[in-house]
This record gives C-alpha cells, sequence and structure tokens, in this order.
C-alpha cells in the first residue's frame, strides 16, 4: 500500500491503519529500536509505541515522508527507552559507543552560549548536503540509524577500515564545520 | 553531555536525507533484454570477421615492413600507419599501477587517463596494509609514508568495540593529490617504516574517492613475503 493511502486510513481513524504500517515498515521500526535497545522485547515494545504515537499524532499532522518520520519517533521512543534503562543500570553500550564518537565533532567552547536547535539542525543539513552520497550516508546511518560499523559494512558492501575511516573523517570535517559557522553546543 | 544533545538533533535532519540513507546501493547492471543479446552477438560476430580480414590483408600489404628479433619472440613494429589499433576495452579514468611491492614498502603510480576528472572528482586515496591469517584479516599499523604529496596520517583507534579488532595508521592525503602540468601518472612510495614484514599473505588495499559519485574505486594488491 502506499503511504499516502496508509496516511489516509490514520485519517479515517481506520484500525488497519496500525496493521498496515506494521506490514510495511515492522522491520523498519525494529532494526532501529534493536540497533539502539540491543534487546528483542524492548525493540517489541518500542514498535508498539512507535505506532500508538503514530496514532495520536496523524492527525493533524501529514508527514511528507511517512518512512523517514517513522524512524524519527522509532528512534526518539528508543533512545528514551535506553535513557530509563542506563537509569536503572541496564543496556548493551551500543549509544555510549556513538555518543563517544559525537563527543569528537563538539567544538571546545565550554564559555561560549549553546546555539539554538533549529540553529544546530539547519547547520547539520546543510553539513549532510555537502558530503559526498556515500560518506553522507554512512554517516546517518551510524547516528541515526544506530548500526554497527559491520553492518554499515554488509549494506554498503564495503571494507569495515573503509567504513571507521569515512566516519572518522566525517565527525572531523563536521567539528571543523560547527567551529567555522560557530556552532556550539 | 554535549553529545547527547547532538545526539538528539540528529533525528531532526531532513527526512530526504534519513530516507535515501536506508536505500541499499546494488550493483549497476544493464538490464539487457535477450533480443538485444542477439544483436550484439550478431555485430561480435561480424566485427571478427570484419577485423580477421583486416588483419589477413594488412599482414600481407605489411609484410616487408615488419621484422622479427633474433629469437623470434617478439617483433617490432616499424609501419607506424599500424599503430593505435582500436580497444573494445573501456576507458578507465583512474588506474593503480604497482612498480613494486614487497616487505620494506611499495611503490604505486596513479594513473590518470583524463586529467580534468581526476583533478575534479578524485581528491584523496586511502592505503591501507592488511595481513591475511587464519582468523581472517588483521590490519596492520605501518608506520607511512615517504611520499610528500601523502600527508595526513590517521592514528590508531585501539579495539573501539572489543571484538580485537585494530585500527591502522592509515596513509591518506588530505589534499588532492595533485599532478604537474602534463603529468599523467603521481607515484606514490609508501615506506612501510615497520621493520621488515613477517612471512606471511598480505594485501594492500587503496581507495581512490570520487567525489563526483561519491563512490570509492577499490584496489587490491596481493602478496606474499616468504
Amino acid at each position: 500500500m502506499e503511504d499516502t493511502q496508509i496516511i489516509e486510513l490514520y485519517f479515517q481513524r481506520s484500525e488497519s491503519a496500525i496493521s498496515e504500517t506494521d506490514h510495511k515498515y515492522g522491520a523498519y521500526c525494529n532494526t532501529i529500536a534493536y540497533n539502539i535497545l540491543q534487546n528483542s522485547e524492548d525493540s517489541e515494545e518500542c514498535q508498539n509505541d512507535t505506532y500508538l504515537k503514530l496514532w495520536n499524532t496523524i492527525p493533524p499532522t501529514r508527514p511528507s515522508n511517512f518512512k523517514a518520520f517513522i524512524g524519527k519517533i522509532t528512534r526518539n521512543l528508543a533512545l528514551n527507552i535506553y535513557e530509563k534503562h542506563k537509569a536503572q543500570k541496564r543496556g548493551a553500550g551500543s549509544v555510549e559507543l556513538a555518543l563517544d564518537e559525537l563527543e569528537e565533532c563538539i567544538p571546545d567552547a565550554s564559555a561560549s552560549i549553546p546555539s539554538e536547535d533549529s540553529v544546530v539542525t539547519e547547520c547539520l543539513n546543510s553539513f549532510l548536503k555537502s558530503l559526498p552520497t556515500q560518506h553522507r550516508n554512512i554517516f546517518i546511518r551510524r547516528y541515526f540509524y544506530m548500526a554497527s560499523v559491520t553492518e554499515i559494512a554488509n549494506f554498503f558492501q564495503m571494507n569495515e577500515s573503509t567504513v571507521r575511516v569515512s566516519l572518522k573523517r566525517t565527525r572531523d570535517k563536521l567539528k571543523v564545520f560547527f567551529e567555522k559557522e560557530e556552532i556550539y553546543l | 553531555m554535549k553529545s547527547e544533545r547532538l545526539m538528539d538533533l540528529i533525528s531532526e535532519i531532513d527526512p530526504e536525507l534519513i530516507e535515501s540513507a536506508d536505500i541499499k546501493p546494488t550493483k549497476k547492471k544493464a538490464a539487457v533484454s535477450p533480443v538485444i543479446i542477439s544483436v550484439l552477438a550478431a555485430a561480435a560476430c561480424v566485427a571478427i570477421i570484419v577485423s580477421v580480414g583486416y588483419v589477413f590483408l594488412n599482414s600481407r600489404n605489411n609484410s616487408k615492413n615488419k621484422s622479427f628479433d633474433n629469437q623470434g619472440i617478439t617483433w617490432n613494429e616499424i609501419n607506424s600507419d599500424n599503430k593505435n589499433p582500436a580497444s573494445a576495452e573501456p576507458e578507465k579514468k583512474i588506474d593503480v599501477k604497482i612498480n613494486m611491492v614487497d616487505e620494506y614498502g611499495c611503490n604505486l603510480s596513479l594513473i590518470v587517463n583524463n586529467k580534468e576528472d581526476y583533478e575534479k572528482y578524485y581528491t584523496y586515496g586511502d592505503f591501507v596494509l592488511h595481513k591475511q591469517t587464519e582468523d581472517g584479516d588483521v590490519l596492520l599499523t605501518p608506520k607511512p609514508i615517504d611520499k610528500t604529496k601523502i600527508q595526513t596520517i590517521v592514528p590508531a583507534t585501539d579495539d573501539p568495540k572489543g571484538e580485537g579488532e585494530i585500527i591502522p595508521y592509515i596513509a591518506t592525503s588530505k589534499e588532492p593529490v595533485t599532478l604537474d602540468q602534463n603529468e599523467t601518472s603521481v607515484d606514490i612510495v609508501w615506506g612501510y617504516n615497520y621493520g621488515d614484514l613477517e612471512k606471511g599473505d598480505y594485501y594492500i588495499t587503496v581507495d581512490i574517492y570520487d567525489s563526483e559519485n561519491g563512490t570509492i574505486i577499490q584496489t587490491e594488491i596481493p602478496f606474499t613475503v616468504e
């Protein structure tokens, strides 16, 4: 079923909206959740939360890119669950690893006032659009989808070393870009 | 932590970018119908017949101008009109030629067929030395490199995921590897500075990045230290 038709089902408050979403994007949601939570039960819970959130959000929202919209919701919910688990000393450490890596992108400017969210996001978008396609996709798979280096290498049929080098280079470039644009986090 | 904020904000990036990163790349494959295959096969047959005829006639016409060396192994073309035969090979924009590779280092040439394309699109390359073991690949940590044009060394990251894998020092070039005027190739001399390598099977991967298409041209150079 086309995305527009599924969205229409949400607007009609038809419960088949959920089953159609699950049929088309269930595996997609589960992969994102599992990449973050590394636990099947938690991922399933996150997937169900995603459907509930979709049900409550559409309408009034009518997402122009339904797949990315679902991806964002799943990712945010999974990160929230991860935070709860971290407080309870649970968790697989995959997020910690990604956070450590992202620390390399932060400019050194402790005294500066943090930039607004919208400004940082805009800057991120321009940075990502300036990258060669493959480097950009590797970066997004790692830090949006939270895929491991091995999974990314398999996905793009590349060496793991090439993926690591690409990520390292992109992180370095992002730091320089933030510094140049005077973005502080 | 500031990185947590960055992680949250990555959720808000452009949906188009998110979606495009989830599209699995497929190897470019031309969809060729059986009819086209038949036509191409017929064309190839005609081309072969014409070529054989051409060579036959040419050999008769030019036999006076060709001389074999005294070993009868090679021959020298005297008639310059016969140079530059049409090549069926598609032109590669960039190629890696191995001049020498051993346990101490290697000497490679990047051969460029179209200088403008090279300078516009091929901006940097990675050169990594791998050792093959029974357990799979082990990436070594050589300390490159003797060539001024290849400038940067990315330091090792020690086993970040606890998987027993070590990221090597990698010779890279942050600045474009440029060609001088009229040059069509650039030599890369890489001394591993690692002492001599132990006996075993190794290979070097050379990744050249094509910034036009966002793709990587990868060359693998296997060699054995005995």
